[in-house]
């Protein structure tokens, strides 16, 4: 509760301080008078004082005032009305001398607080009567205004714009001598600018201005903004304008009525007259090509914003969808670009509608361009519109400004990009490339090395090329070595073969003899097995019935001798753990041992020979 | 601990001497992103000028002239970029892009199939890409010769045999594309016209009449030099003289 009447508080508070804030209390009066006009001076507050006092008017005669006036505005914006009152007070004055008059700020008193408006200062002029012409030119047939009483004046809001900015160039007339009819008679080709015609349609309005101490009657003719379209120095051309003047006549010839009146036209000539204006030299800055953004397209001006919609943001395929894409500010709209969208490839999009709502101001070209994109989805998903960066060029603060849209998400229904499925659908395409460009830098560690060197045909690839091919040879020396070694033991089994298998029969012999049946028939295998074993250069430990088989064929041994062999190794099994009595087989087997061995043995031989 | 601090100075006084060609790299990759090419160009110029070369060191500064839109001197160091790396994708694709952007179209032959083949076969590696192939492999086909020799079962003897006759080709042919890769990397004979402009003269003076146009990035075969002129050769068959300048061997 406490809290909400703090917060109230604090608010009503501020309120009355925003109000309180928003007093204006003003001073306005013509700046250049001359002895003798009469002027206006009116002070202005936009709220109801208490009570008002009015400076001295030193140095000049107040002829009335004050008249009070007042007016009340009603505004509703968003139902929420806004109330405007404006009370003036005026005052006529007539300038009494020549000089430089300050006339001090009038005081308001409004809810119980003190305002001060301005401070106005006033010039005062001599008097606008001409003064008189103290040598008459009778003889002079077609007498012409000098250049002093009638000039064409061409002034630049700025001297030195930058490239593309606006500038505003205001030609006015400065006369002390009455004109009664004007015409531009040639206009400046404006090389090197684009123009925009700011001239407001009308009468041109007048007033007065003291310049080198004389009062002229100044009248603006003809206002445009131009837009560099080069850097560097450009001279724009002076107007020639062609005018009626009123000059004063033969003085002598004028009545004491004639006089008194000034402006009677029958003391005055018209004389027809050219006047050229003063001509300017531009020189245009080139915009900065520090920081500039890579989306600038050349937009110079002031206060540019960027807005953008979309008509709808859920729809079905094949519907339309406007996208509005509106840019405004001060600067040359009419040059802008269209914007540089990364649209998605499968939406189809028009070519934008451009709609211009531009105003050739007195300040200057302003108002905004609008872009309607009509864009259509062929197919159904989520389309995304890439936000687009506006990039202008700031002159007042010197430097590129950007806006950016909101990027929009169009929802569409139904399956996203299947090409094919529906009739009339587009056809599949390639992929569409938007732009190239190079890649990227490499940015990982760069392994440098000495130029020229080259590892292929260098010492280190010699030696690594030669090397396997020494290790290969020596490889092949030792091996070679190796083998021959071991062939001369294999050799040399190969002789013992024979003795070593009768030895072991004798063996054999002396366990039959003493009827030892185990020990003979162990003696009979390793008998044949280590004969085999030598007499072919099989290692024991991989022989078999097979391997034996094998190796009696690669001998080129004749196949019942290999058969024999088998047979008696068979046997030998046989007997040995078939049941019974196996004594009476011994002698048998033995026999058949010694003979397969003695005709493998006679075999070889014949074949070494 | 003296002996550290000695050394220690010396590697300070050689720091402050001359910058380290790793931080000139850094500081110009970090001048490329900031956008400010013509930094990162000086500075990449620099560790060249120590005659350290790398394939990314061209390419990175090819990408700078190219931002820089000074697409011969792009094209140049992406040829060259090329040559030190050539199955490089990133060279051959931004190479690709700058001599999209060059004034000239040379028409040149297109390859047969089997001559496109064997070009993209030996340009799959640099020449010292092929010549460590060619070490490993050799290494590989002696060791399967060395089964082969002393091995005494049939099926191995066979598979080494057949192995090694595959490996023996293998190894001709690596040494046959590092000696090609080689010759291309040591070979004088292309250039790139420097030049905006550069007219071709029918023989090595400047009274003589032109021949034809050529313009910036566009790459010429040298035939022959006489003095300041260069003879160059398109690759559509037209030949002429240009002065020394106006070009730059790759």
């Amino acid at each position: 509760m406490r809290r909400i009447i703090l917060i109230s508080v604090i608010l009503l508070l501020s309120a009355a301080w925003a109000s309180a804030n928003d007093i204006e209390f003003t001073a306005s009066a013509p700046a250049n008078v001359s002895v003798g006009e009469r002027f206006r001076i009116t002070f202005q507050v936009n709220a109801q004082p208490s009570d008002f006092t009015a400076p001295d008017f030193d140095g000049f005669r107040v002829l009335s005032g004050p008249s009070q006036s007042s007016s009340t505005s009603m505004q509703i914006i968003n139902g929420q009305m806004t109330r405007t009152v404006s009370i003036s007070y005026t005052y006529v004055l007539e300038a009494t001398g020549e000089g430089r008059f300050n006339i001090e700020p009038a005081s308001a008193t409004i809810e119980g607080q003190s305002y001060r408006s301005n401070s106005v200062t006033i010039n005062v002029g001599a008097a606008t009567t001409p003064p008189p012409s103290a040598a008459p030119a009778p003889a002079q047939q077609d007498p012409q205004a000098s250049a002093q009483d009638l000039l064409v004046r061409a002034t630049a809001s700025t001297l030195n714009p930058y490239q593309g900015e606006q500038v505003i160039i205001t030609y006015e007339i400065l006369t002390r001598v009455g004109i009664s009819q004007y015409s531009i008679d040639k206009l400046p080709s404006y090389r090197d600018f684009w123009t925009e015609n700011l001239t407001q349609p009308g009468q041109p309005q007048t007033r007065n201005q003291v310049i080198n101490g004389e009062n002229y009657r100044v009248a603006e003719i003809r206002r445009v903004a131009l837009f560099a379209q080069r850097s560097g120095e450009i001279v724009v051309e002076p107007l020639e304008v062609d005018m009626v003047v009123n000059l004063p006549g033969d003085r002598r010839r004028q009545s004491l009525f004639d006089e008194f009146f000034g402006g009677s036209p029958f003391g005055q000539r018209t004389v027809r007259q050219t006047v050229k204006s003063n001509s300017l030299t531009l020189n245009v800055k080139p915009l900065p090509v520090q920081n500039r953004p890579a989306a600038f397209t050349g937009m110079v001006g002031t206060d540019f914003d960027v807005s953008a919609n979309v008509s709808a943001t859920e729809l079905n395929p094949n519907d339309g969808v406007n996208l509005r894409v509106s840019i405004s500010g001060n600067g040359n709209l009419r040059m802008l670009e269209q914007p540089n969208f990364n649209f998605p490839a499968n939406l189809e999009v028009f070519d934008p509608n451009i709609a211009d709502n531009i105003r050739n101001t007195v300040s200057g070209v302003t108002g905004s361009r609008s872009f309607d994109y009509l864009m259509i989805p062929r197919t159904g998903g989520e389309f995304v519109i890439p936000p687009f960066t506006f990039v202008y060029f700031d002159p007042t603060r010197s430097r590129y400004i950007s806006r950016v849209t909101p990027e929009f998400v169009l929802q569409v229904e139904g399956e996203s990009a299947q090409p094919g499925t529906q009739p009339g659908s587009i056809s599949q395409e390639d992929i569409r490339l938007l732009s190239t460009d190079i890649r990227f830098i490499h940015t990982g560690p760069i392994n440098l090395f000495n130029k020229g060197t080259v590892f292929y045909g260098s010492r280190l690839f010699l030696i690594l090329v030669f090397s396997p091919f020494a290790l290969f040879m020596f490889f092949v020396i030792y091996w070679r070595n190796q083998i021959k070694l071991q062939s001369n033991q294999q050799l040399l089994r190969n002789k013992k073969a024979e003795k070593l298998a009768r030895k072991r029969l004798k063996k054999a012999k002396i366990f039959l003899n003493k009827k030892q049946e185990n020990e003979f028939y162990d003696e009979i295998f390793r008998t044949l097995w280590g004969y085999l074993s030598d007499k072919l250069s099989i290692p024991v430990s991989i022989l078999n019935k097979e391997t034996v088989e094998g190796a009696f064929k690669s001998q080129k041994v004749p196949q019942e001798l290999s058969e024999s062999f088998i047979n008696t190794l068979n046997d030998t099994e046989f007997a040995r753990f078939a049941p019974g009595k196996k004594d009476d087989r011994m002698a048998e087997i033995y026999e058949k041992a010694l003979q397969t061995i003695v005709t493998i043995e006679k075999d070889l031989r014949n074949k070494k020979k | 601990m003296r002996k550290l601090i000695v050394f220690t100075l010396i590697i300070l006084s050689f720091s402050a001497f001359s910058q380290n060609p790793e931080d000139l790299i850094r500081e110009a990759n970090e001048a490329y992103n900031r956008s400010e090419y013509s930094h990162a160009i000086e500075l990449y110029e620099q560790v060249l000028a120590l005659d350290l070369v790398a394939p990314e060191l061209y390419y990175n500064l090819g990408n700078a002239y190219f931002k820089n839109n000074r697409i011969g001197r792009a094209v140049l160091n992406f040829e060259r970029a090329s040559r030190l790396d050539p199955s490089n994708e990133n060279i051959i694709h931004n190479l690709n892009v700058a001599r999209s952007r060059l004034i000239d179209r040379v028409e040149t032959r297109p390859l047969l199939f089997y001559e496109r083949c064997w070009r993209d076969t030996y340009m799959l590696q640099s020449a010292t890409g092929w010549g460590i192939t060619a070490v490993i492999i050799l290494f590989i086909f002696l060791s399967v010769t060395s089964v082969y020799l002393f091995s005494r079962t049939k099926g191995i003897k066979k598979t080494a045999f057949y192995t090694g006759i595959l490996l023996l080709l293998l190894t001709v042919l690596s040494f046959i594309f590092a000696q090609k890769q080689y010759n291309r990397l040591t070979a004088q004979n292309e250039a790139i016209i420097m030049n905006p402009r550069v007219s071709a003269k029918s023989s090595p003076s400047q009274q003589s009449p032109d021949l034809f146009l050529v313009h910036e990035g566009t790459k010429v075969l040298i035939r022959s030099t006489l003095g300041e002129w260069i003879e160059i050769g398109l690759t559509d068959g037209n030949v002429g003289w240009v002065r020394k300048e106006a070009l730059e061997v790759i």
